[in-house]
């Protein structure tokens, strides 16, 4: 029987002191939400809380209480509301709401952390929802926070929690923020149990391989009651979750397979992505983005982000096309981390002092900064390594001593702040985007086997052979070892014009090393400058970085306390 | 999505990459050489060009592939998706860095998957020649004189592929 396609997941409100103007901002915020689309269901009035939610969350009010759980895939459980809502984070990977009389209870974050929830905590209450912009442009005026921006740079997203504005936050793995009788609005964090796993000597790699293949099975299957999208790249996340999409398909011609280009230079990707969807019998589609649309597209992924991440720009386009193709998204985020082993120490780790260590874990997130000289000033390029450091090492020193420290640092860094939002915002802003890899049952049966069953992606062998045995051996992108010499979109001439008029029209313009400055993208040489650059990973990464800061401040300057974006240099 | 570890050790970030780097310009010197001395052509599909070309869709396509300077495809009718056979051959194209061209005769083929996987486009229409650009940018795209000899139409697929970030024309 087939079953209703659910919209993208949307949720705002308010908890705890409810003034007029209180409720008068949650009202903004739901208007906000409807001239963009959403569909509130009924709104959920308590004293003390006001919350909307569209067809994708699940919630149960009784006389004088409110439970409340959603996440960008939808199709939850309502008995997931019997139970005390860290128990419902973790077996949903759900954010909620769990309200009481007069507005106190809790608003709480997932357990993958990779649904997205912000929250704003003022006047004694939290505002909290699933989009950024609904908060801040009802929230008046906001303080910049240029750590955050710094992490975007560097890293590709904010660290820790932290947004592009002071005063709001994402919540992280299992943090909450708890409304008490006494007035008291606090963010806390709850524990997180990723941190209890670790390799066991003595493990069954079979039954972890069956365990952990039907775990994700089992969290797909409510989605496959009607036309359903998984995501095919070259790789093999993707391929595994697409195969058991076509397992578990109710009716398999219903399901289409979508490719992008990730504009790396190579169309191998797409290539193995179609062999792999002929081979499963599913249809294909390669989407790819026009090089006039560039701008268009980089300003609508940067607004599907809320500016938070500036990685994966090129999703656009087919996150365009999915949005008239109902029907769950299956992305296979966290794979490479929790599955592959491809984030352990360097092999002389053991040699290293505490201090080589933490930096190593650092670094090898934040590579980009190797080349930050080509692209920023000297003192700019000087402080971002400094800003960037510092911000990240209170995260690596967590876990310094864990048996999984590599792998959680890297999670922490890379995956839930910086990856998680293509998605959850950006594919699970066209459609719900279900992500059975960040799932608990997952990452518990992953994180408790020993590195050597996971290095250099030991393991996908029998995952793949488990999902489908048709996918035995079937090389993937990587292995075929291509070269890049395609015309990246973003290093065309159409782009690179775009990029750098953006840039040196605004005030990132300062942060920039002389060479840019002075390359004049209407000029054949200037331009030429700015495509070698963007040719290029690293720089490429930390031009977006500035290009992304430059539509935030365009969309926000006249909010901010503070727009003088040299402070990045301010240490 | 995408997760994938960034190269971090020494191996990775210098000799790897500078490795692809030497074997990548090896390549494109012999390619240039032996490509104006006898350019070798190959093709996909019915290009329409009166070009000699060698058929890749022939047994032992994928094989051939390398020894060609260019990859002339056409969108065959009827077909949506790529056609199966042409899989491999176009996966070899990628490995060893040989361009690929799609011939494009209607805009409408500018939505077949075959025009997201391909390095460049041409047309021999001048009216289709701004869609194709708008689609692919002007670095990856070149109309053909329809009716030029083989000789020139060799020349401008080679053109056209030649130079991976041409500096524009005034």
């Amino acid at each position: 029987m087939s079953v209703k396609p659910l919209p993208p997941t949307a949720v705002c409100g308010v908890l705890g002191r409810m003034t007029e103007a209180h409720r008068q901002r949650a009202d903004q915020m739901a208007e906000l939400a409807e001239a963009e689309g959403v569909s509130w269901a009924p709104s959920y009035l308590l004293p003390g809380l006001s919350l909307r939610v569209n067809a994708a969350a699940v919630v149960q009010r009784g006389e004088r209480h409110l439970a409340g759980a959603w996440n960008a895939g939808g199709r939850l459980a309502a008995s997931l509301l019997e139970q005390e809502w860290p128990a419902a984070a973790r077996q949903a990977d759900a954010c909620g709401i769990r309200a009481a009389a007069r507005g106190t209870g809790v608003v709480h974050g997932s357990v993958s952390g990779c649904q997205v929830l912000y929250v704003h905590i003022t006047g004694g209450a939290v505002f909290f929802s699933t989009r950024l912009r609904w908060l801040a442009e009802t929230a008046g005026t906001l303080s910049p926070d240029w750590q955050a921006w710094t992490e975007i740079i560097s890293f590709g997203a904010p660290l820790a929690g932290r947004t592009t504005f002071t005063e709001i936050r994402r919540l992280g793995p299992m943090e909450y923020v708890e409304a008490e009788a006494s007035g008291t609005v606090q963010l806390k964090q709850q524990h997180w149990p990723w941190e209890d796993y670790a390799p066991q000597a003595r493990t069954d790699i079979d039954a972890a391989t069956q365990d952990t293949v039907e775990a994700m099975a089992a969290l797909m299957r409510p989605h496959l009651h009607s036309p359903a999208n998984p995501m095919l790249s070259g790789g093999r996340d993707s391929r595994m979750l697409t195969a058991l999409a076509r397992r578990e398909a109710a009716d398999p011609g219903a399901l289409t397979a979508w490719s992008t280009s990730s504009d790396a230079g190579s169309a191998l990707e797409e290539l193995v992505a179609a062999q792999v969807a002929a081979e499963l019998g599913l249809q294909h589609r390669i989407i790819t983005g026009r090089y006039s649309q560039f701008g268009q597209d980089f300003a609508e992924y940067a607004d599907a982000v809320d500016h938070q991440s500036s990685l994966h720009f090129w999703l656009m386009p087919v996150a365009r096309q999915l949005r008239s193709s109902p029907g769950a998204v299956f992305d296979g985020i966290g794979g490479g981390v929790l599955l592959g082993g491809g984030f352990a120490d360097p092999r002389h780790a053991e040699r290293m002092n505490t201090q080589e260590l933490l930096s190593a874990r650092i670094q090898a997130r934040a590579r980009y900064l190797t080349e930050a000289e080509r692209v920023f000033s000297p003192g700019a390029a000087a402080a971002l390594r400094r800003r960037a450091q510092a911000g990240a090492l209170p995260l690596a020193e967590q876990y310094l001593g864990h048996p999984n420290a590599h792998t959680l640092t890297s999670y922490l860094i890379r995956t839930a702040p910086s990856v998680a939002p293509a998605p959850a915002k950006v594919l699970g802003g066209a459609q719900p985007a279900v992500m059975p890899m960040v799932s608990d049952q997952v990452a518990q049966i992953a994180l408790s086997l020993p590195h050597e069953a996971k290095a250099e992606g030991a393991w996908y062998p029998a995952l793949l052979a488990a999902a489908d045995p048709r996918l035995r051996g079937m090389p993937t992108a990587d292995d075929l070892t291509g070269t890049r010499h395609h015309k990246r979109r973003i290093a065309g001439r159409e782009a690179a014009r775009e990029l750098a008029g953006l840039i040196r029209g605004g005030p990132a313009a300062d942060l920039l090393s002389e060479g840019l400055r002075a390359a004049d993208p209407a000029e054949p040489q200037g331009v030429i400058t700015w495509q070698r650059l963007l040719s290029t990973q690293r720089p490429q990464h930390l031009i977006r970085g500035l290009a992304m800061l430059t539509l935030w401040l365009q969309d926000y300057a006249e909010q901010l306390t503070d727009t003088e974006v040299r402070s990045i240099s301010h240490a | 999505m995408p997760d994938k570890p960034i190269q971090t050790s020494w191996l990775g970030t210098r000799v790897l990459p500078a490795a692809h780097r030497a074997r990548r310009a090896a390549r494109k010197a012999v390619r240039t050489a032996r490509s104006r001395l006898r350019p070798s052509i190959g093709s996909l599909g019915s290009t329409g060009l009166d070009l000699p070309t060698t058929d890749l869709t022939a047994p032992g396509g994928p094989g051939q592939v390398r020894r060609c300077d260019v990859v002339v495809v056409s969108v065959p009718a009827g077909q949506q998706g790529i056609p199966q056979p042409w899989l491999p051959v176009l996966i070899a194209a990628e490995r060893h860095s040989v361009p690929t061209v799609l011939l494009v005769t209607a805009a409408e083929e500018l939505d077949q998957p075959l025009a997201a996987v391909v390095t460049h486009l041409a047309v021999t229409q001048q009216p289709l020649l701004p869609q194709v650009q708008d689609f692919a940018g002007a670095e990856r795209t070149a109309r053909l004189e329809p009716g030029s000899p083989p000789r020139e139409q060799t020349a401008a697929l080679l053109a056209l592929t030649g130079t991976h970030t041409p500096v524009e024309k005034a």
